[in-house]
């Protein structure tokens, strides 16, 4: 089960990456990332209960924080340049 | 049927319902017609399915169970920070659907002048 | 001194979910960072007085996460589904007599609200501009916050406030028999 749900996330993935892809607009890109970045989390703590290993859990805070400032320093841009 | 199967039904049905909420969100946010859809779609949906996610994983690691749930507590703060500097950045820097009230094009403030004093 | 005594516990315990084990030297490093932390000068100083009643922080969180699970649903309806209910609006909600975090704490709570995100907040008087995606009724969603700050109120106001929000719903109850 928890490999379809793997799958489910990988599709996850493609979506918003396809959404990032399209844009239009450079704030839809950064809602894409954001997803992107939320849907590899969940995919790396689902890998780490699947082979029960703390390997990566690390990463999984890490990659969050940055994703939070990287969105926050992003959005800031788009609002003093203009999307 | 022992306790470690019950532990793994659990996960696998969290880590599932999880994981479909998360792809409905990419779902939504590839299909919404407006920026500031995609931006509900991608903020609330994920984060419930990172929780649920988590949850499952949590029942299931023997390590890093805490670095888990301060993750999650991590997102929970930071997502709708992230939400509202995202769709503060859409409202002010384009269209976006306006189908009722806009009760902040009515106040008319600038989008300049929220540097700290 | 005793909030000084918190944060700094508050922030040990941070060091140690991120190290994820208790040690000696985990325990020395993690004191070590938290008195640095403080020596460093603060670039946003919380005017505000903030406190935090177990109990009511529980309800806060309950409601929180019963309505997170509803707003995660309303995404899905409206994923799942070909018609559209979509019906966007911006309203401008003031919290009369909030203190800053306060707002910061409904604010960043709404934003996980079925359909509603915070897109602009102001002070004087501390408002809260929301977009919503299925607005029914302006009414409706300012209703929803109040009831939002009423518990974050109960949850982590000061003691004077909690009285203002006892007051009210005291008077409430009078006005409807």
């Amino acid at each position: 089960m928890i490999v379809a749900a793997l799958v489910m996330l990988a599709l996850a993935g493609v979506c918003f990456f396809g959404r990032l892809v399209l844009g239009p607009r450079l704030a839809d890109r950064v809602v894409a990332l954001d997803g992107l970045v939320i849907t590899l989390i969940s995919a790396i703590a689902l890998d780490a209960a699947r082979r029960d290993s703390a390997l990566f859990v690390d990463a999984v805070v890490v990659i969050a924080l940055v994703g939070f400032v990287g969105t926050a320093a992003a959005s800031r841009f788009i609002e003093e340049r203009g999307g | 049927m022992t306790v470690n199967d019950v532990g793994d039904v659990v996960t696998g049905v969290l880590a599932l319902v999880g994981a479909t909420f998360t792809l409905l969100a990419g779902v939504g946010v590839l299909r919404f017609p407006d920026p500031l859809a995609r931006m509900h779609a991608a903020t609330k949906a994920t984060s419930l399915g990172f929780l649920l996610v988590v949850i499952g994983a949590v029942i299931q690691v023997s390590r890093g169970s805490t670095k888990l749930a301060f993750a999650v507590g991590l997102v929970f703060l930071t997502a709708p920070v992230a939400g509202h500097l995202v769709g503060r950045s859409t409202y002010y820097t384009g269209e976006v659907r306006m189908d009722e009230v806009d009760e902040l094009a009515a106040a008319d403030l600038g989008p300049e002048d929220d540097e700290a004093p | 001194m005793p909030k000084r005594f918190a944060l700094t516990a508050w922030l040990l315990v941070v060091w140690l979910a991120l190290w994820g084990s208790v040690t000696v030297a985990n325990v020395v490093g993690g004191l070590a960072v938290a008195a640095a932390v403080q020596l460093l000068p603060d670039p946003h100083p919380v005017r505000a007085p903030f406190r935090l009643r177990p109990l009511a922080a529980l309800r806060f969180l309950a409601y929180f996460l019963y309505k997170l699970v509803e707003a995660s649903l309303v995404v899905a309806r409206e994923v799942v589904t070909k018609d559209d209910r979509i019906n966007t609006g911006v309203v401008a909600v003031t919290l009369e007599g909030a203190s800053d975090s306060l707002v910061t704490i409904v604010a960043c709570a709404y934003g996980l609200m079925p359909g509603a995100s915070a897109i602009e907040v102001r002070r004087d008087p501390p408002t809260v501009y929301v977009h919503v995606l299925h607005l029914r009724s302006v009414a409706e969603v300012r209703r929803d916050i109040r009831r939002l700050e009423v518990l974050a109120v109960r949850a982590f106001g000061p003691p004077e406030a909690v009285a203002d929000v006892e007051r009210e719903e005291l008077e409430m109850v009078r006005e409807a028999p």
